[in-house]
């Protein structure tokens, strides 16, 4: 090996990318070439000084700032873009009590239905199937109060003859979704109401069930009421 | 049952940005840096690459590697950022694309200005800024940046024994340039 063989391995060299016996041959002509020596010296400097090359680290709230930026920009965006929609969702709501958005306090509830169908669901007596409440949490919330008021013609699966159900909760910033395993044991209307508590703000909500000799149940969001 | 297990909590779109981005974070400023050679510059790319990002969730969800696909995106933008600003009306020469690109040269300090940055890493910086595009984004990526030519073979879809090849005229070239700038002054240079 000569000095310009050198040369084109060093770099391999130094990521010991090299086979046993390159590897050999690099150092066997270190050994005896002080210019060679040198340059490999200088090489593995520049390697850890590009490695070690500071950074002037980003602004103390620059993480927040910038996912902050980003919902705003995105919320801005959706907002110019479903003015139309929300108008029709408005307008929806007023006249046929089935669509709603809560916002008060803080908290926004938006109630949801996963239903297999909108509107309708399929049950047969006695079959449990999930009805899905989604509340939508601008923030981490604890100490959640939740109870539901079941009508008579449903129950809640492990909960037989339970009317009413409460309990405290924490609620996750997001989508909190809660799954109600309800089971049809009656034909007949009833109304399954669910108050929320927070502090000194409640809110409710009530979903009109209807269940029939030939197990349909179906279902219908009302309006919501505050106190 | 458990009253209590009937929750689920299904994270808001935001929420899952946020989650995905957030253990890239420190990693894509820092790569902004490099390119920009500023901090609030470096910000500014690494917002609005965000803001680019946020409508492609879904998309960055299935993504298998996200930091160097996120690298990918922001090179691109800086790319894009460079070349708007380099054809304002008033840019006199150089109005060949490839040309802006392989002639862009950055005179700012870049991080010399940060306490602790000794001799040979100020020289290096300035001859980092003098590599072309490709060779200076190559020897960032790799050397200082950490990604390996696996992670780089990803973002630019060009064959790891040709990136390997390239890296290395690169850092030929940037011996050569410190060479000029030269010497590795003697508290910097480093006796074999």
């Amino acid at each position: 090996m000569n000095c310009t063989d050198l040369q084109t391995q060093l770099d391999d060299y130094l990521d010991d990318d090299l086979l046993v016996h390159e590897k050999q041959q690099v150092e066997q002509h270190l050994s005896d070439c002080a210019a060679c020596q040198q340059d490999m010296a200088d090489a593995k400097a520049v390697r850890e000084a590009l490695g070690s090359l500071p950074v002037e680290g980003p602004s103390a709230d620059f993480e927040a700032n910038v996912f902050a930026v980003v919902r705003e920009q995105s919320r801005q965006v959706e907002r110019k873009g479903s003015g139309h929609n929300r108008f029709v969702a408005g307008f929806v709501t007023a006249m046929a009590a089935s669509l709603f958005m809560w916002v008060a306090s803080g908290i926004i509830f938006a109630p949801q239905s996963t239903l297999d169908t909108p509107g309708v669901i399929s049950i047969a007596m006695n079959e449990s199937r999930p009805v899905r409440l989604v509340f939508d949490a601008p923030d981490d919330l604890k100490n959640v109060s939740l109870s539901i008021e079941l009508p008579a013609n449903v129950e809640l699966s492990g909960y037989p003859g339970r009317s009413q159900l409460s309990w405290k909760t924490s609620l996750k910033k997001g989508q909190n979704v809660l799954a109600l395993p309800i089971n049809a044991v009656d034909a007949g209307k009833g109304e399954l109401v669910a108050l929320l508590s927070y502090g000194d703000k409640r809110k409710t909500y009530r979903v009109i069930l209807k269940t029939t000799d030939n197990g349909v149940m179906t279902y219908q969001i009302q309006p919501l009421t505050s106190a | 049952m458990d009253v209590k297990k009937l929750w689920s909590t299904r994270p808001s779109e935001h929420d899952q940005f946020e989650a995905l981005i957030q253990p890239h974070l420190k990693r894509l400023y820092s790569l902004a840096y490099r390119f920009s050679g500023e901090q609030h510059d470096a910000e500014d790319l690494v917002q609005d690459v965000l803001l680019k990002l946020f409508p492609r969730l879904s998309e960055m969800q299935a993504v298998e590697k996200l930091g160097p696909w996120l690298a990918r995106v922001l090179y691109r933008h800086f790319v894009d950022k460079l070349r708007t600003k380099q054809r304002a009306p008033l840019r006199l020469v150089g109005d060949d694309e490839e040309q802006i690109i392989e002639s862009f040269v950055d005179e700012r300090p870049g991080p010399a200005g940060v306490e602790g940055v000794s001799a040979l890493q100020h020289q290096l910086q300035h001859s980092l800024n003098q590599l072309n595009e490709d060779q200076r984004l190559l020897v960032i990526l790799h050397d200082v940046e950490g990604y390996t030519l696996h992670e780089i073979h990803t973002m630019y879809d060009v064959s790891i024994g040709t990136l390997k090849s390239r890296l290395n005229r690169a850092r030929g070239r940037l011996r050569e340039l410190l060479k000029k700038v030269e010497p590795f002054d003697a508290p910097s240079r480093v006796n074999g």
